[in-house]
């Protein structure tokens, strides 16, 4: 009698994760990759070109940031349309440090986009 | 004037740019031309000219006299090794000055003449000439009194310091020890100029690749060091600057609890501005507590309401957006009189900020959707759950919006969906959409990567089954 007591045991967290058994993913412990503190960013300066030829736009990059807190990588998501403004925006930006995202309390790898708005006036 | 301005980042930038303690200045070893007053060079050749007709003792005055000579060549060509004025190049005048001096023979009093020349050097932009004058400096004073004597330490500080602004690896290496234990030996606090060259050293050993466990435990050392001989004045800026450098330490080691209980310290200290977002925030916040409290049906009925406030704010937006596009063609159409330039910039921007509001509302609507579907899930109601997917994966659009995490997270709740209906194919089919979508953005070791694999291993083996 004691074999089927024993596979019960055994079976019933299988079944359990085998099932529908399906909770909220929205509602677990997430935290989103972020820059630690802007205390640390270097302002990114307006390039002399682009003040030359009056450029302005809005610029939105995108940083993979590691477990680590590390920038794994870094991209031009969307561009303000001029090379200087998103190249001098990525400079500064990247010298920036991180803070990993995490999931229940563990940090993973994970993108973050930061958007700079160029403005002259 | 022109002012620079950035709507998500001003606010935070503005605060950083006051108290910016930046390491030392990149720019410091890059030699740069500087007005002098007219005739200074000829009457430091004079000297250099007198002090050549002097026999003996005097040597020592003639090593003074190239060094004056050599800094302001150096300054006034804006390079070390440009000869002007019928005079020798700076380095080479340095070099006949650093000869005179090494024939002296050792003395405490010599190198500190050679430590100030050498800072003077280093404070006008002349790193390679003034590093020669300190490296004469600390070995003229090892020799004479040792190399952990205070002045010898000094003199190695400054040394440092020029190491880093030259970015030399070998030479921060070889000083940063000498540093550190100055540095635990110190009993008064940092002042200005040593707590940037403890920023720099901290930067410098953090910023090294690889991660290797002994730069990082030099850089946490450092870091805790400074910061505990910063401390006697809690106000400082670099205070707080070194604190979110050793919390990057911290998340480097991977000690992420550590770095989050230090993070969450310092950012109490400084006041988050309200957005109007927060009121959606809050909502959602409440959401995931009573779902988290494992209470699903009053968490149903939250995210139901949510949803309706939602249905309510896309429907304003999308009617504000019609109004705006009709009245745009409108203004275009006009004629007898023709619209001027300004009435139609504004009703373009009109226009604009009407399908910004439209999108967002489009998002939030989509999300809140998402979640009311993941509580059905949750609560066995698959058909509402499935439903409730579909609309929100309708509203969060193709994959080159920025919405990703939402859009992914709900293909995948759908494909476990389908799966748990036993239609494999269109869960085969989602479940590698996510999976095609997140292994760039999260890499392997991600958990929803790593379920997105299993799912698809999982659908697989039905599928063959």
């Amino acid at each position: 009698m004691r074999f089927p007591l024993c596979l019960l045991v055994l079976l019933a967290p299988a079944v359990a994760a085998a099932g529908n058994a399906y909770s909220p993913k929205f509602a677990r412990d997430e935290l989103p990759a972020q820059v630690l503190s802007f205390e640390l960013c270097p302002k990114p300066a307006y390039p002399k070109s682009s003040l030359r030829n009056e450029e302005e736009g809005t610029v939105t990059l995108r940083f993979t940031v590691g477990a680590n807190g590390r920038l794994l990588s870094q991209q031009v998501a969307r561009s303000s349309g001029f090379r200087d403004l998103d190249r001098a925006a990525q400079n500064a930006l990247s010298q920036c440090y991180f803070r990993p995202a995490s999931i229940q309390g563990r940090p993973v790898q994970a993108p973050m986009d930061i958007q700079y708005r160029w403005v002259i006036d | 004037m022109k002012r620079l301005s950035s709507p998500l980042l001003a606010l935070l930038l503005a605060a950083a740019v006051g108290h910016a303690h930046a390491a030392l200045d990149a720019t410091a070893c890059k030699p740069r031309y500087t007005a002098l007053t007219p005739g200074a060079i000829q009457e430091a050749s004079s000297r250099v000219a007198a002090a050549r007709s002097q026999p003996g003792e005097q040597q020592l005055v003639l090593a003074a006299a190239l060094a004056d000579l050599a800094l302001l060549s150096a300054r006034q060509n804006g390079a070390p090794d440009i000869a002007t004025d019928g005079n020798p190049a700076p380095t080479e005048l340095l070099r006949q000055a650093l000869a005179i001096w090494n024939a002296a023979g050792p003395s405490a009093g010599l190198a500190g003449t050679l430590q100030t020349r050498g800072v003077a050097f280093f404070n006008s932009q002349q790193c390679q000439l003034g590093r020669e004058l300190l490296e004469s400096a600390l070995r003229l004073s090892s020799t004479a009194a040792g190399p952990n004597h205070p002045a010898s330490v000094a003199i190695a500080h400054d040394l440092l310091r020029v190491g880093l602004a030259q970015r030399d690896d070998a030479l921060v290496r070889r000083l940063a020890p000498m540093a550190k234990a100055s540095l635990d030996a110190r009993r008064q606090p940092l002042d200005p100029q040593d707590e940037q060259t403890v920023l720099a050293l901290v930067d410098f050993f953090y910023g090294q690749p690889g991660d290797r466990q002994e730069d990082l435990q030099m850089a946490e050392q450092l870091a805790q060091r400074g910061l505990a001989l910063i401390s006697a004045g809690s106000a400082s800026s670099a205070q707080r600057v070194l604190s979110y450098r050793l919390a990057s330490i911290y998340y480097a080691q991977l000690r992420y609890a550590e770095a989050e209980t230090l993070r969450a310290r310092l950012d109490a200290g400084g006041a988050q501005p309200s957005t109007p977002r927060d009121g959606l925030l809050r909502q959602r916040e409440e959401l995931i507590a009573v779902v988290r409290k494992g209470e699903l049906q009053a968490a149903l009925g939250m995210a139901r309401t949510m949803v309706e406030q939602r249905q309510q704010a896309f429907d304003a937006s999308r009617q504000a957006l019609v109004q705006a596009t009709a009245a745009e063609a409108q203004t275009k159409a006009q004629r007898d009189p023709a619209p001027d330039k300004a009435a139609l910039a504004q009703a373009a921007r009109t226009l604009a900020q009407a399908r910004t509001w439209h999108n967002t509302e489009t998002f939030w609507l989509a999300q809140a959707r998402s979640y009311l579907g993941e509580i059905q899930h949750a609560l066995g109601e698959l058909d509402g759950a499935a439903a409730a997917y579909e609309a929100a994966l309708a509203g969060f659009g193709d994959g080159r919006s920025g919405n990703w995490k939402d859009r992914t997270r709900t293909r995948s709740d759908l494909a476990i969906l389908y799966r748990t209906r036993g239609d494999a194919a269109r869960a085969l089919a989602l479940q590698q959409q996510v999976l095609d979508e997140l292994l760039p953005l999260l890499g392997e070791d991600h958990p929803d990567v790593k379920e997105a694999r299993a799912e698809l291993a999982l659908l697989r083996k039905l599928q063959k089954g």
